[in-house]
């Protein structure tokens, strides 16, 4: 009986530890607007903990992302408007400015 | 042959030897970089201005999360033995949370050491050798911990026994998200040095029996610190990630870090080199560009200029100097190493520019260079007539 409920409290130790020793990995989409509209093929870059990613847009204005990191920071450019942003959430959209309209 | 003839031919022979290692015109260097890649295997190579020529990849054991799209952060340094054998290269896996070590024999064969690689948990992106390659530091980049893994090194002459130990697990003070290491101080090395990328800040912790102590000399303010590198004249450089600048330090012999000043970069900075003499530095960055200090005695940064390369798929954060100066820069998702002579006058185009022989454009990632070791030979008895 006692070596059950040690066994039991290693257990549950070890289940409330995992989630400090291995950081969950997540998908963030990203967004990128200009006036409202999304915008096709412009470039993000995203920084995060673990890595530095760069990619374009889809016709939706939009990139994904699968991450460990809470936080991450994404700026965005296309035909010279350019745009950041950072946060937690999972979807994270970036507002282009300047440029040619 | 007469004395005169003699003494001219000497004259001459040392005039072509002081010109070749003014120049480095003949010096090859050994290359190796990461692979970026699941499974993530160590690209080799050797450079002998201007040709670089890549070895068959080296199998690691070891992944990262790096796509096609993604630079994950990951490191390869090398020590560099002055005993036959005894050189050792140390990459990092971020997906598999561990690191390989491979030994390069007196013929350049690379193989990774017996219980390679070797688990160091989650966070593992950045490496630091002792000055006598008998220890390796791994820092771990979590929020919210600091904690550094130290494995010691013990080597045999002339191919001999390897043996590398798991000597424990140091949580640091004052610390939070481990980014990069250097130790300073000779032989066994006086202090390990980190950068703590979410406390924002930098400190030198001092070894005992090569194992880290808990706290820092001093610590030093660098926001969002990215990449930190310390010569052997202990001028440092470290980058302020959120902003286009890089900081210059100092260390005492004691550990002490000093700021000295700030440099700006074009893109905000990732990694870093110094040459082992501290008069260059370079700082890679979130984009497609590097920048260029020179560094004066005082550890003070000059701006010399910046590099674009022009590929906008590409991301140019990690980069080394051998020890003739010449820069190895990665460009890290288009599978491609360049080569520079920069000097305090400027970068000047690239003398190299190479596709590595990986199988994916997701290459190189973390990239170290190395002299190649001048290969003993005995001299024989001889004369002129």
């Amino acid at each position: 009986m006692r070596i059950r409920a040690v066994g039991l409290c290693l257990l549950t130790l070890f289940a409330l530890s995992l989630p400090i020793l291995a950081a969950q990995a997540r998908t963030v989409t990203i967004v990128v607007e200009q006036n409202g509209a999304p915008v096709a093929d412009a470039r993000v870059l995203i920084a995060a903990d673990e890595m530095d990613a760069v990619g374009k847009t889809d016709a939706a204005g939009r990139v994904t992302l699968t991450t460990t990191s809470t936080r991450i920071t994404v700026t965005a450019d296309k035909g010279g408007a350019k745009g950041s942003t950072s946060g937690t959430a999972a979807t994270l959209t970036v507002t282009l400015a300047g440029g040619a309209q | 042959m007469n004395a005169r003839a003699l003494s001219a031919l000497r004259v001459a022979l040392l005039s072509a030897l002081v010109a070749n290692i003014a120049t480095g015109a003949s010096a090859q260097t050994q290359v190796y970089a990461g692979a970026n890649d699941n499974p993530n295997p160590l690209i080799n190579a050797s450079f002998t201005s201007p040709t670089m020529t890549y070895g068959t990849e080296v199998a690691s054991g070891g992944s990262t999360t790096g796509t096609t799209t993604a630079l994950a952060f990951n490191q390869v340094r090398v020590f560099k033995s002055t005993s036959p054998g005894c050189s050792l290269i140390a990459q990092t896996h971020n997906n598999s949370n561990n690191v390989s070590i491979y030994v390069v024999n007196a013929t350049g064969v690379i193989t990774q050491v017996t219980g390679s690689p070797f688990a160091t948990g989650a966070g593992t992106q950045s490496l630091a050798w002792a000055p006598d390659g008998g220890a390796l530091y791994v820092p771990l980049a979590v929020a919210g911990a600091s904690n550094v893994v130290t494995f010691t090194v013990s080597c045999m002459a002339g191919g001999g026994a390897i043996t590398v130990t798991n000597a424990g697990t140091v949580a640091l003070t004052g610390f939070n998200l481990l980014r990069d290491a250097e130790v300073i101080g000779a032989g066994n090395g006086t202090h390990l040095c980190v950068s703590g990328t979410n406390s924002n800040n930098i400190g030198c912790v001092p070894l005992t029996a090569r194992i880290p102590g808990t706290t820092a000399v001093n610590l030093v303010t660098v926001t969002n610190v990215r990449g930190m590198r310390i010569a052997g004249n202990n001028c440092g450089i470290a980058g302020v990630g959120s902003a286009t600048t890089v900081q210059g330090f100092t260390v005492s012999v004691g550990g002490m870090i000093t700021a000295t000043n700030t440099g700006t970069t074009t893109t905000n900075p990732r990694y870093g080199a110094i040459t082992a003499n501290g008069a260059l530095a370079a700082f890679g960055g979130f984009g497609t560009q590097f920048t260029l200090f020179s560094v004066d005695a005082g550890c003070m940064l000059t701006l010399v200029g910046s590099n674009n390369n022009g590929i906008a798929t590409s991301l140019v954060e990690y980069m080394a100097f051998d020890g003739n100066n010449l820069l190895y820069v990665a460009d890290s998702l288009a599978n491609q190493i360049r080569v520079f002579a920069p000097t305090a006058g400027g970068i000047g185009a690239a003398v190299s520019t190479s596709t590595t022989n990986h199988a994916t454009v997701n290459a190189p990632a973390g990239i170290d260079a190395a002299l190649l070791a001048t290969l003993p030979v005995e001299l024989m008895e001889f004369s002129i007539d």
